[in-house]
Formats: C-alpha cells, structure tokens, sequence
C-alpha cells in the first residue's frame, strides 16, 4: 500500500502554490525582467517595488536580464555576491525558511540559475565533477594539507537545489579548521547554496578521535543517514566515513577520503 | 500548429496503440532520445522537422506537461506523429503524466482553460495507459531510473494497469527515482517519499544481470546531458524553462551524439 498520496496530496497542495520555481521563476513566454526578493528568494515582476511573497522591498535588488545563464564556471569561480551587504541585513532566518512543512516537496529539486548560487566554499577548494567543465581559470589555491588524522577528507554533493555542483567535492581540513562551520552564509568554512539550509546551520569537528557533526538549531535540520532513513540529528551524532549528510530538504553530503 | 481542441480526440485514438507497461525491445539503427520537454513545444516541433524523416526511431522520455502553457499542443505534436507512425515514436510516461503533479505545476489550469472542466479525463487516461519503459539497442530507456525490488526489465511487464498516479512502488520509483554514482544501494531521495536514489553498484548489477549497455533517462535539470556511471547512465533533459540547453541525443550504432537545440 503506498504510503503517499493522499498525504503528499496534500503537502504538494501546501507547497505547490507558492513555492515552486515555475509560478518564481517565468518562462520565457513571459515578457520583460524579472528581480529576485533579497529576503525570501522569491521572483517578482520588474514593475513591482515590493516582493509579492514577502512584502520586503526592493532593496538593491537589480533586473535579471531572463536569458542569463549560470554555468559551472561561474560557479566556480565566483566571488563574494554583490547583494552581501543587503543581504547581511536580512532578518537571520529567510522567510522561506518558516514557511516550509516539515517533509520534503514531492519534486524536482528547484534550479533557478542566477545570482543566488552562493559560493559552494569559501575557504576549501572545490573538486569539479569527474566530467568537468572547462574552467580555465579555476586553480585550486593550495593542496588540502593532512588533518590530524592523517587523513584527507571531502564532503562530496550527493545532492543540491544547485544542480551543477552534484558530484563535486570540497575539501575540508581539521587542522586549518578545527570546527568546519556549515551553512548558507558566505562566512561558513563549507558554503550550501541552498535557501533551505540556516546561515550557521551546522559544524563539524574531531572529538576524541571522532568527526562529530553538531547542529546549529538550524530551521530544517541536520540529519543523518542510518542506512534506512534519514534520522534526525537533535544534538549532536558521530559521522563515520562514508556516513551521508542532509542539511535542510535539499541538500546531502558525503563524507569521504579522496 | 496543432489545435488545443483536436488533442482529445486524438488521444482517443493512440490509446489503443500505447501498448503495454514494458514494451517489446527494439534494436534500431539511428536513434533519437528526448528527455523532458516540458511544454516545450519549439523543441518537439524541432525534432520532428529535423530528426523525424532519417530517425529509425525518436524515444521521448516521459514529462511533456506542466511548467509552462502549452502542454496540451506539446502533447498534441507527439500523438499525431505516433499516430502517423506508431513504429517510429515512442512516448513513455514520466512522473509529470499523473494527477500528482499536475493540480500544482499548471497543467490542470491550463487544460481547464483550453478545454473545460472535463478536458483532464481524457489526458488522465492517456497518461496511466503510457508505457513506463523500452529496451532500446540494450539502452533502457524510463524517465527516472531503476527501481529497488527491480532485479530484471521483465518485472516492469507484470506492474499493474491502469494506475494512475501510479501507486505501484516500483511503478513510482521507475518515474521518480535518480541516479547517484557515488552512493550504494538505494537510499531516500529528497523529491519525497517513495523516491529513492540508486546507486553505483545496483547500477553495474542491474546492467549485467540484464546484459544491458547502459539506461538513458530524463528527469533530472541538466544543461542538455549528464553522464554517470562512466557513460552507462546518460540524463537527457530538453526543456526551456530552466533556461539552459535543450538535449537531443542521437544514437547511430556504437555513437552517440549529443546535439543541443
């Protein structure tokens, strides 16, 4: 017997009128540009000054030209945004964060590509998928050095709203970074780009021999996976090698070496 | 360009040819795959004009509604060239042919508008009548992936008609699971209960336990194609909403090209 229709049916409904990137992001049939709300993410017409999702106004925002395309390069080699500063005067939690139901929306994972791909890292580099883009420019900036350990490790994106950096991997490093800070915030050792990870949505660190992942209260949660489902990290959980991570609704990692 | 009015009734007619769940394996010469086109009708229309008249064989891969305004003519081009030659077209279902999805992505609306309150029972029924995959050249061809429980093609053969949403699991999990190389087994996907990804190494058993080559699917936003699995998993995706690539891949023996319109 399946489990989820009629419930589903209902949580597509919740969901399905407000928050999936057809009504956000327009087709091209539609005419004229659109801007994105610095708060909640959402599209908006280019003659309206407030965001019709959120009420926030317009602020800074500028018109995104409908053709614009984002490639992996551009992910790779972007730099800080240009809307950090409005944005760091956002209320902490974006309102997409408080209107979301507690189980995932039966759906393609949105992919809006424009400007609110957030760095996937910051301070590691990041490993382009097996097939690569070019990106010419892209260096690596140093060679992930050992960890305490003696061991190298990756997150790898299982999965990401952002779908270019599937199958990429980040280096992260407990001797350059002793707690690896994870979240939504260009500040985080390991940047998501994802609006349903929080800002500072969780970290990881060496415990007495241990990677242990701790979950900063974020909004949507940290989870790990038991090998059946994802469970709930309510505090704190040991993350073994291999062990898979979700972050929010969207988002999951693994944890790997080389 | 077809008539939004005409659509029912043409449907009426395909119903019967749809055939079955799996249906019989095809060994071709040249061969055209389509991954969601998503009311994209610039894209099908494209595809016949340029394909269609060399093609031995054009496969879509299932999600041709929702996301955009013109899903009923999008339908419409496809059914009237499988009309024209049932041998020749393919058009397998994909998790958007279903009531699940429909009432939240605009299809229903737009059906409504087009062609009034009762204008979705004749597209519902088409939709739980699509097959759900094909062996093409030792390529499976489904619109999301292989199912958990799934250990041969021929067990798609026996999953239930008609079943419209479907609530069969496997029939589900063929529509909307995804594949991701650097996983084991089959673990929850984030689209919902129900869905799962599958792994590298259900992948490789599947493949040589049914001495396949590979799975080619849709399902998933690429910018036109992405191979897993070292090329045995290629997503083809030929929508314009998401505003990148539209893929068209086209098999001619042992190549495959990869061609973007």
């Amino acid at each position: 017997m399946r489990r989820h229709h009629k419930s589903d049916d209902d949580e597509v409904a919740v969901k399905g009128g407000n928050d999936e990137d057809f009504s956000q992001a327009p087709t091209g049939s539609k005419a004229g540009a659109t801007w994105k709300c610095l708060a909640c993410g959402a599209y908006n017409d280019d003659s309206e000054q407030a965001c019709s999702e959120c009420t926030a106004k317009r602020e800074g925002a500028e018109a995104t030209p409908k053709k614009e395309e984002i490639t992996e390069a551009d992910i790779l080699n972007w730099e800080a945004p240009a809307d950090e500063k409005a944005a760091s005067a956002e209320p902490e939690e974006a309102s997409t964060d408080t209107d979301l139901p507690e189980e995932p929306q039966l759906e393609e994972p949105k992919i809006e590509p424009d400007e609110e791909f957030t760095p996937p890292v910051v301070s590691s580099p990041i490993e382009a998928p097996s097939t690569p883009s070019p990106s010419p420019s892209f260096t690596p900036s140093y060679t992930p050095s050992q960890t305490t350990a003696g061991t190298r490790y990756y997150l790898v994106f299982v999965n990401s709203p952002a779908q270019s950096i599937i199958k990429s991997k980040v280096a992260i490093d407990f001797e350059d970074f002793p707690t690896i800070s994870i979240g939504r915030n260009p500040e985080n050792v390991v940047v998501i780009p994802d609006q349903e990870v929080s800002r500072k949505h969780a970290e990881l660190s060496v415990e007495g021999g241990k990677i242990i992942v701790r979950d900063l209260n974020s909004k949507n949660g940290t989870y790990i996976y038991n090998g059946k489902q994802f469970e709930k990290v309510t505090d704190s959980a040991e993350v073994k090698l291999n062990s898979l991570l979700k972050f929010g609704t969207g988002t999951i990692v693994r944890l790997t070496v080389g | 360009m077809i008539d939004a009015l005409d659509v029912p009734d043409i449907l009426g007619e395909a119903i019967v040819k749809l055939g079955k769940p799996l249906l019989q394996s095809r060994e071709e010469g040249t061969v055209v795959f389509v991954g969601d086109t998503h009311t994209a009708i610039d894209v099908t229309q494209t595809v016949f004009d340029r394909y269609y008249k060399e093609a031995d064989l054009i496969v879509f891969l299932g999600d041709y509604v929702d996301r955009g305004e013109t899903g009923v003519e999008n339908v419409g081009i496809i059914v009237s060239k499988f009309l024209e030659d049932s041998r020749k077209v393919i058009m397998l279902r994909g998790n958007h042919e279903s009531p699940l999805t429909n009432p939240y992505y605009g299809f229903l609306e737009e059906v409504t508008k087009k062609l009034g309150d009762q204008g979705y029972q004749s597209f519902k029924e088409f939709f739980q009548a699509m097959p759900y995959s094909v062996v093409v050249n030792n390529y499976m061809c489904v619109h999301g992936g292989i199912a958990s429980g799934l250990e041969h093609v021929s067990q798609i053969a026996a999953l239930p008609t008609p079943d419209v949403n479907p609530d069969d699991p496997m029939a589900f999990e063929l529509l909307w699971n995804d594949p991701r190389e650097m996983i084991e087994g089959f673990v929850p996907s984030v689209r919902g209960e129900g869905a799962y990804y599958f792994g590298g190494d259900v992948t490789e058993r599947f493949l040589q336990n049914n001495s396949l080559k590979g799975i080619i699917r849709g399902h998933e936003v690429v910018d036109g194609f992405r191979k897993d699995m070292d090329g045995k998993v290629i997503t083809v995706f030929s929508s314009r909403y998401h505003k990148e690539s539209a893929g068209v891949l086209i098999m001619e023996g042992e190549k495959m090209v990869e061609e973007k319109i």
